[in-house]
């Protein structure tokens, strides 16, 4: 069949209002947040489930690729269509199709936006609590095929831990539904969260139930100052240690406050470390509390200045800061590599000294900053792609990095996929008896390797 | 060979990391539901128009200017991008460099430089709808605007009322004013803008006024900001009718009596709001009114929606326009206000437009409520 035929097909399953092979189209859909780039044949805009079926069945048939893509704010690649083919745009599936607040659940289509799901749910108070910071674009879908997390992941964990079930649609364009309505429930082999954080190549994902949570009535935040990033790393370990149970555990190194102080204009007291500190609960005096016991730990470990955020305003102000921290850095150098290496908590405070050490044993600017509560943290790797040198310097430090993480017990990759960015480095974590599971996992759910190809792994 | 921009222009297009945050705000890309027509897409194609890779076809040029210049992607901007400074001189750009225009923007041009205004009626008639005002001694000029004189002439008796019960010594120019030039400078023809600006700046100093108070928003940020570097001397204090009006109120020489008992709701116009942060004089206006009760929009102030006509949008992709009106006309019905006011003769026009279409509520320029509540 030619690559016109193709296109016919696909518009007659979804409209051919909802199909595109215009190069303008195809070029803007050829990237994510991270620095791949990859070139659809044609961009298709499914409204339902069974036209995604449909498009399986005649991709499967056809052996065409098919990359599934939410709303692309990814840093891995995972929705850039590395070898062509049909690239899916689930977006136009937006719809929240039930809020159960008996149950605690919701149940949504994949394209919804995590804003607009949490929108919808502040009347009822309740909240969906993992917090990407792409969380006024990124959609459900997305979220769930990546395992994403966020800031407040620490006390709350990544989607992994509100996901009850899926819909999805796979290779062949068969529809299956996995889990139960139930918070409890071992019936089976867990397809759930077989399918969260596959990054699109077993399955299409196209609805989700999700637990969801009672809002709290109090957050208030901390920020704590050091002169070392050891004693910073180590009071954060005594917090999260602690029974003070954070809902947010952030560090910003010098290098990183400075660069947001000069990015967004705003005066922080000297420091070598930055450490933010939020705590949530339904009594302000309870909250209070444990924010003074975290004040304690932070001067015990000889924190320089610690203060409180009082109003709502000043709290955002904060997060604002941190939030800024990436954009900020990479305004520094024309290039930069954001990686997400996490190591166990315990380990923080020496993965902190490594990254000091690869940065100068390579010569390059290694700003860090992170979700240190939960040993995700964000070096990010600064350099010139112009010079070849500092290109190859900023590529063995990426190398060493990750080497360290694993070194201490850590991952690749804490909630922003593998992707095609970190599958040249996957064999260094995974054995290969290991990836060979992967592998017929793979195989089993898609014989012809038409979804989402070239991802994760070297040669998949 | 690749479009030039200047250095200061083309650093804030590669400061773009494609996070895609713009993707919440940006009301053609909510409408339009496709990469290429958001802020996100555009930085990409507008890179690879710089690096030589696409040329400026039509489908190009079309995404390029789609945009109203709303400025609302760049509340979200993590890496803090100055959109709308790059697609303004970017156009400029393809227009000096690739000629590459788009044939509904041109002949607006051509309407105003025969005519002196974008719809090219007859410039004689302009001052049908208003009696000219030339007292000697008058500091103040009140340029009228082409919106109001041509399409919504109650826009003009209103302000002229309001003038005449403050005691506002003004003058007009009739027949001599000219289209400041807006929708020029936003569509990239900046010679010609140059041309009206420096005919009106002409007019400006035989006049001897010194402060020039417009009601549309788009003369507004045209005189204050384009003109000081169109022309080498602006020796004008350029205010909005809503920061005059505001004044007006609070030094009493103006006082709103009457009775005008409607709920309404207030629309921030993109080229006061995010442009010049002006969302209190107009509310403080509105809230002056006896009787009258403010309900506010989910969108308001720097978080407001566009209504979809500026930036060339309307003349060129009016589907568009209509569209993104009508969602802003909506959310406008759902605060059940009776009545939806704005501080933009243009927006009025568009959301008028947009709220019959959808049959939902009325559509008002602040100068209007206010002269209905003398």
């Amino acid at each position: 069949m030619s690559e016109s035929e193709l296109n016919k097909r696909l518009a007659q399953i979804v409209g051919a209002e909802n199909v595109s092979t215009e190069s303008v189209d195809l070029l803007c859909y050829s990237r994510d947040a991270s620095e791949n780039v990859g070139m659809p044949d044609i961009v298709v805009w499914p409204n339902n489930t069974p036209q995604v079926s449909e498009i399986m069945k005649l991709a499967n048939e056809l052996k065409v690729p098919v990359t599934p893509r939410g709303a692309g704010t990814c840093l891995s690649g995972g929705p850039v269509p590395a070898r062509g083919g049909v690239l899916l745009v689930l977006t136009r599936m937006n719809k929240i199709l039930e809020i159960d607040i008996t149950n605690l659940q919701v149940l949504v289509e994949c394209g919804v936006v995590w804003q607009d799901l949490n929108n919808a749910l502040t009347p009822y108070k309740l909240f969906l609590p993992p917090d990407p910071a792409s969380r006024d674009a990124c959609t459900i879908g997305g979220c769930i095929a990546e395992c994403s997390g966020g800031i407040r992941a620490v006390k709350y964990g990544t989607f992994r831990d509100w996901a009850l079930g899926l819909q999805v649609v796979l290779p062949n364009g068969e529809v299956i539904e996995t889990g139960a309505k139930t918070r409890k429930g071992v019936s089976g082999y867990d397809l759930t969260r077989l399918f969260i954080g596959s990054e699109g190549t077993l399955g299409v994902i196209t609805r989700t139930r999700l637990r969801i949570f009672p809002l709290p009535r109090y957050r208030l935040v901390m920020s704590a100052y050091f002169d070392s990033m050891e004693s910073a790393g180590k009071a954060i370990f005594r917090v999260m240690t602690s029974d003070l149970i954070p809902s947010a555990a952030e560090l910003m190194d010098k290098q990183t406050v400075e660069a947001v102080s000069k990015f967004i204009n705003m005066k922080f007291p000297e420091c070598v470390a930055l450490a933010i500190f939020e705590f949530d609960g339904s009594s302000l005096g309870e909250v209070k509390r444990r924010i003074r016991q975290a004040r304690k730990l932070c001067e015990r470990e000889k924190a320089t200045r610690v203060d409180v955020s009082e109003t709502v305003e000043e709290s955002d102000r904060l997060w604002r800061a941190r939030k800024s921290a990436g954009p900020a850095l990479a305004t520094l150098k024309p290039s930069s590599l954001h990686e997400d290496a996490t190591v166990p908590t315990s380990r923080i405070p020496e993965m902190l000294t490594r990254i000091k050490q690869i940065a100068q044993k390579h010569n390059v600017l290694i700003p860090t900053f992170g979700h240190v509560g939960d040993g995700n943290l964000h070096p990010i790797i600064l350099y010139d792609e112009r010079n070849p040198d500092e290109k190859k310097r900023a590529e063995a430090a990426t190398a060493d990095i990750f080497r360290a993480a694993l070194e201490l017990g850590g991952t690749l990759s804490g909630e922003h996929g593998i992707g095609l960015s970190k599958a040249p480095f996957f064999s260094m974590e995974h054995s290969s008896p290991e990836t060979e599971v992967m592998r017929k996992i793979k195989n089993a759910l898609d014989p012809n390797n038409i979804l989402n190809p070239g991802k994760i792994w070297a040669g998949a | 060979m690749g479009i030039k921009l200047p250095e200061e222009l083309e650093i804030e297009v590669y400061r773009c990391f494609r996070c895609g945050y713009c993707r919440a705000q940006c009301p053609v890309f909510k409408v339009k539901q496709n990469e290429s027509w958001g802020t996100r897409g555009r930085m990409i194609l507008i890179r690879s128009l710089i690096e030589g890779d696409i040329d400026a076809t039509s489908s190009v040029l079309d995404r390029l200017y789609c945009c109203s210049l709303c400025k609302a992607c760049e509340t979200s901007c993590p890496a803090l991008v100055r959109a709308s400074d790059v697609y303004e001189r970017l156009r400029e750009s393809l227009v000096e460099q690739k000629q590459a225009t788009l044939d509904k923007h041109q002949k607006i041009a051509e309407k105003i430089l025969a005519e002196g205004n974008p719809f090219g009626l007859p410039r004689a008639e302009r001052p049908s709808s208003y009696k000219r005002k030339n007292p000697s001694s008058a500091e103040i000029l009140y340029f009228v605007g082409c919106v109001p004189s041509y399409r919504r002439p109650s826009i003009v008796r209103s302000v002229e009322k309001i003038l005449a019960t403050a005691g506002v010594k003004y003058t007009t120019l009739g027949a001599q004013e000219l289209c400041c030039g807006s929708v020029l400078m936003r569509t990239g023809q900046t010679r010609t803008a140059k041309k009206l600006a420096q005919q009106n700046v002409k007019n400006f100093k035989e006049l001897g006024v010194k402060k020039i108070v417009t009601v549309c928003p788009g003369c507004y940020l045209t005189l204050k900001v384009d003109y000081p570097k169109l022309v080498e001397d602006f020796p004008f204090e350029v205010l909005h009718i809503s920061n005059f009006i505001n004044q007006l109120l609070q030094t009493g020489k103006l006082k709103l009596t009457k009775q005008v008992g409607l709920k309404v709701t207030y629309h921030d116009p993109c080229h006061i709001g995010r442009r010049f942060n002006i969302y209190e004089a107009p509310r403080n206006v509105l809230l002056s009114i006896p009787g009258l009760k403010l309900v506010e929009m989910p969108h308001n102030r720097e978080n407001s929606q566009c209504c979809g006509a500026g930036g060339g949008v309307k003349a060129a992709f009016s589907d568009v326009a209509s569209n993104i009106g009508v969602s802003r006309m909506e959310e406008a019905a759902q605060t059940k206000a009776d009545l939806l006011v704005t501080s933009c003769p243009f927006c009025c026009l568009n959301l008028d437009d947009a709220g019959r279409q959808a049959q939902l509520l009325p559509v008002s320029d602040l100068t209007e409520i206010v002269a209905e509540a003398l």
